[in-house]
């Protein structure tokens, strides 16, 4: 009772401070004196001890080898990234890098091109588990195949063992044609181990009728999936209740920007776009069903001349202001790992990171951007051991369980020293 | 083997004035205190100036604890041991419900005994206690005394205006106006 903080060893409240996320650093340095000057100090002499929890996949084609590989990246307490583990799976023949949740890898490979047939792979490359999904044929179409619009994997380590695939099928599946149509989907459950295909139930108040073609990659945050549908619209799936809702993102306009849905620290949705004339903003979206136009509220915002001139500064060129609009320019964002302040943003020039704390931006993957994509991901914090046993338990009866433990990553061997 | 059978006790007293008795192999547990005892000072009570009763239990608690797991690690199957993740549930617990300034004074203990598992637990209970909250409420739950002048406080958060977004404690002075 008569204790008070002041009362601490400096060093434990050095190390205290060194451990919190950036932002509740910055917020915190307002405290008193003595705590900004803390925080000052230990920005400078301690790196973060906190435990991985973002990163990202990097997916490269290599047309001469015809080889492709994913590598598999972490966010260092700096901001810079490391190379953490390689995901050899050769021979790979991956159609599409599908996506990510709570870290774990999903991806489709094309099984039989004259049926197009595909089939669906999870992967978490800290324990190397993997999963080979054959999911039931497109009841749209009457040859077979499983082309797919969209697709999603939940996953909650925090509250289930188990998962759920999810599969949004259309008309015309994956390929770009557009046209409107309630969709079905397929679900499978890991806890049955069987596919299910059924119509797409919608909210009442939102449309349910929605363009085939391709979906963004989907994004899983507390028990929903999220896809950004053409940078103007969201649409919901909630898991537990199986129905779709689609809301209008904040910047609802076809935009030549792409934007991406991302996890917040808070767990939250965030919306992290370019637009045209206002610059990189982020939203968060405070409530889904509220009335149009407060659903989401705009957390963050960088202009575009700062931007502009900063991706200037990042590939060299020190005038962005070209007559008819620059051929070299940021095209859309990545990824916004709110944690370390970082929005990875793609470029005609390659992958470039604009750290929002430093408002620095620099060059992270140089290179046209088609050969090579990216897979960003969130682990929530601290859920890696979980995930592990996760996976010990999926791995049902499969060889995988006892032998792959020892290649687990301990959260020692993700700290600096 | 009658020599085993009787533990060898150690007395502690707190600051409070409370005598402890415990075993030895729990008060090795503090690296300060195993230190002490190796250099032979076992009979009379050791004095832990800086630690009251209540905050000297807890400690001990997580002690006896530790001893717990260690003793039996030796024999094969061992039911006491835990793996990462019970670790991590256990380590929740304990410090379940322990309040701002008890743990401030379980951090001192810690350190003061050299326990590095419970400083570690209490450091990681803290972040978790400060992140996420805002300034005015960090300084009411440990009594920080905000020393910096409005002008001060206003330019600070400018600065960092992304980490501030919606603050509902804090009110620019123009505007209180």
């Amino acid at each position: 009772m008569e204790m008070a903080m002041s009362q601490l060893p400096e060093d434990i409240l050095l190390d205290i401070l060194s451990r919190l996320p950036k932002k509740s650093q910055r917020r915190s340095q307002v405290v008193s004196k003595e705590w900004r000057r803390l925080i000052t100090e230990s920005a400078a002499s301690f790196s973060t001890v906190r435990p991985l929890d973002q990163g990202f996949y990097s997916y490269i084609f290599d047309a001469a080898s015809f080889l492709d590989e994913v590598k598999f990246y972490c966010l260092d307490s700096k901001g810079g990234y490391e190379l953490r583990h390689w995901l050899p799976i050769s021979p790979f023949c991956i159609w599409s890098v599908s996506g990510s949740t709570n870290g774990v890898l999903f991806y489709s490979k094309m099984i039989d091109y004259s049926q197009g047939k595909f089939s669906y792979h999870l992967h978490n490359p800290v324990t190397n588990f993997s999963a080979d999904l054959y999911p039931p044929p497109n009841p749209f179409v009457s040859k077979g195949d499983n082309f797919s619009t969209g697709s999603g994997l939940a996953l909650d380590p925090d509250s289930s063992s188990h998962y759920k695939f999810i599969l949004v099928y259309t008309p015309c599946g994956g390929f770009g044609m557009t046209r409107s149509c309630y969709p079905k989907i397929a679900i499978y459950s890991s806890e049955t181990g069987e596919w299910e295909t059924k119509l797409a139930m919608f909210d009442s108040d939102s449309r349910g009728l929605l363009d085939c073609g391709c979906w963004s990659r989907s994004v899983y945050i507390k028990g929903s999936l999220y896809w950004n549908y053409y940078n103007e619209l969201l649409v919901i799936f909630y898991v537990k209740t199986e129905f779709f809702r689609v809301i209008e993102l904040p910047y609802s306009r076809n935009s030549d920007y792409d934007g991406v849905v991302w996890e917040s620290e808070e767990r939250r949705v965030n919306y992290c776009q370019v637009c045209e004339f206002k610059g990189l903003s982020v939203w968060v979206l405070d409530d889904e069903r509220a009335e149009k136009g407060s659903k989401w509220r705009r957390t963050l915002n960088v202009s575009l001349e700062e931007l502009d001139s900063e991706f200037g500064k990042a590939i060299g060129r020190l005038d962005m202001s070209t007559a008819g609009g620059p051929c070299q320019r940021v095209t859309g964002v990545s990824a916004f790992f709110e944690h370390h302040q970082i929005v990875r943003l793609r470029s005609t020039e390659g992958i470039v990171s604009y750290d929002i704390a430093e408002k620095r931006m620099s060059m992270v993957k140089p290179g046209s951007y088609g050969s090579e994509d990216e897979v960003p991901f969130t682990f929530t914090k601290f859920d890696l051991p979980a995930a592990a046993d996760h996976h010990v338990v999926l791995g049902k009866g499969r060889r995988t369980s006892t032998k792959r433990k020892s290649v687990q990553l301990e959260a020692s061997d993700l700290e600096h020293p | 083997m009658s020599e085993s059978t009787e533990k060898k006790m150690v007395r502690l007293r707190s600051s409070d004035g409370e005598v402890f008795e415990v075993e030895e192999s729990v008060a090795k547990v503090a690296k300060t205190l195993q230190d002490m005892l190796e250099e032979d000072c076992a009979d009379a009570v050791i004095p832990i100036t800086c630690v009251r009763a209540p905050i000297l239990t807890k400690v001990i608690d997580y002690c006896k604890d530790q001893v717990m797991i260690s003793s039996s690690s030796s024999t094969t199957n061992n039911p006491n041991e835990r793996t990462e993740q019970e670790r991590k549930a256990w380590g929740q617990k304990f410090m379940e419900g322990v309040d701002s300034s008890t743990l401030c004074e379980l951090l001192v203990a810690s350190n003061f005994l050299n326990i590095e598992g419970l400083l570690n637990l209490g450091v990681d209970k803290m972040v978790s206690m400060i992140q996420g909250k805002y300034p005015q409420e960090i300084r009411d739950m440990f009594n920080v005394v905000n020393d910096f002048t409005p002008e001060e406080e206003e330019e600070i958060r400018n600065q960092n205006a992304w980490a501030f977004e919606r603050d509902p404690y804090y009110k620019k002075r123009s505007s209180s106006k």
